[in-house]
């Protein structure tokens, strides 16, 4: 019984002697984000539904109490790796980046929440690597770029003068979130919000423009049995 | 940018960040190969849907998290080959 406990007590020193470089596992996090995806692929069927309704509330209501928790100092900190020093005193940006989550998927039409979501997970980090490395200037011009893609990417179905639009006010609202900061409301949350507002306007302004609106870009998938 | 500094001598049980990399790394690549997979079968296969969107999306999700998967797992070798 001795050597199991010390097995494992020496099996757990070797593991947490692991050291992690906060810089890229806040990229690898922010990554992550992408998976929420996923969502939109669960098979149309009743009781998947009650799961896609009430289990993403249940989440942010356990990530807002821990983080309540933590600010409180009921919790230590030591277990929210990679927190920023302005976070210490503060809700944690995953917190903001979560809620942004969370209102896309159960409120907006996928056409905007999914390119939404893509640019807090994947452009965000990408533009936080070009202005570790390059300057401000090169952050806003690739930054640009590549939410530009995502847009045109879940667009490609509308007409194209719909696209072109969706894609330049979309990628516009992005960085825009990305670069303008407050200390009480995080860039991880305004990345997405920005664009997904200005998206909603032309959503319902569209049809009166004369133009479709482009249909679902992932589809339900089917139950395996 | 400056990050909390953690403090390493109060470990009672295994770090939060070493429980969470695996799912962190894993779950972007399912959902990529999720959306190929559908792509190749409902689209490519027997062309039922037009799935070109889930096709890039894979793609983008893929390219993206390799990109922030690798220095990060290098990094992590680095480091916890200079701490044991």
């Amino acid at each position: 019984m001795n050597k199991i406990v010390k097995n494992i007590r020496e099996t757990k020193r070797k593991i947490n002697s692991l050291d992690f470089d906060v810089h890229w596992y806040r990229r690898v996090f922010h990554a992550f984000g992408a998976a929420f995806l996923f969502y939109y692929m669960l098979p149309d069927v009743d009781w998947i539904n009650l799961i896609k309704f009430w289990v993403p509330p249940i989440i942010l209501v356990i990530a807002i109490t821990l983080e309540a928790l933590r600010l409180k100092g009921k919790i230590s900190g030591s277990h929210f790796f990679g927190l920023r020093m302005y976070e210490q005193n503060r809700v944690g940006s995953y917190l903001f980046f979560a809620v942004a989550v969370l209102i896309l998927l159960m409120f907006f039409p996928q056409q905007i929440a999914i390119p939404c979501i893509l640019c807090a997970c994947l452009a965000d980090p990408i533009m936080g690597e070009i202005r570790h490395r390059y300057g401000k200037k090169e952050v806003y011009i690739v930054g640009f770029l590549v939410c530009l893609l995502f847009f045109m990417v879940t667009w490609y179905k509308a007409d194209f003068r719909l696209m072109v639009l969706v894609s330049i006010v979309g990628a516009f609202g992005a960085v825009a979130g990305e670069t303008k900061k407050f200390w009480w409301l995080d860039d991880d949350f305004m990345i997405q919000m920005v664009p997904a507002v200005l998206l909603l306007i032309i959503w319902f302004a569209a049809p009166a423009m004369g133009f479709d609106l482009p249909g679902e870009i992932i589809f339900a998938g089917e139950m395996p049995f | 940018m400056k990050y909390v500094e953690k403090r390493s001598d109060d470990e009672k049980v295994i770090r939060t960040e070493i429980l969470l990399t695996p799912l962190l790394i894993v779950a972007p690549l399912i959902v990529s190969f999720l959306l190929f997979y559908d792509w190749f079968t409902r689209d490519y296969l027997t062309g039922e849907l037009d799935l070109f969107g889930e096709l890039m999306l894979a793609v983008i999700i893929l390219i993206v998290n390799i990109i922030f998967d690798v220095p990060f797992i290098r990094s992590l070798r680095a480091l916890s080959k200079k701490k044991l």
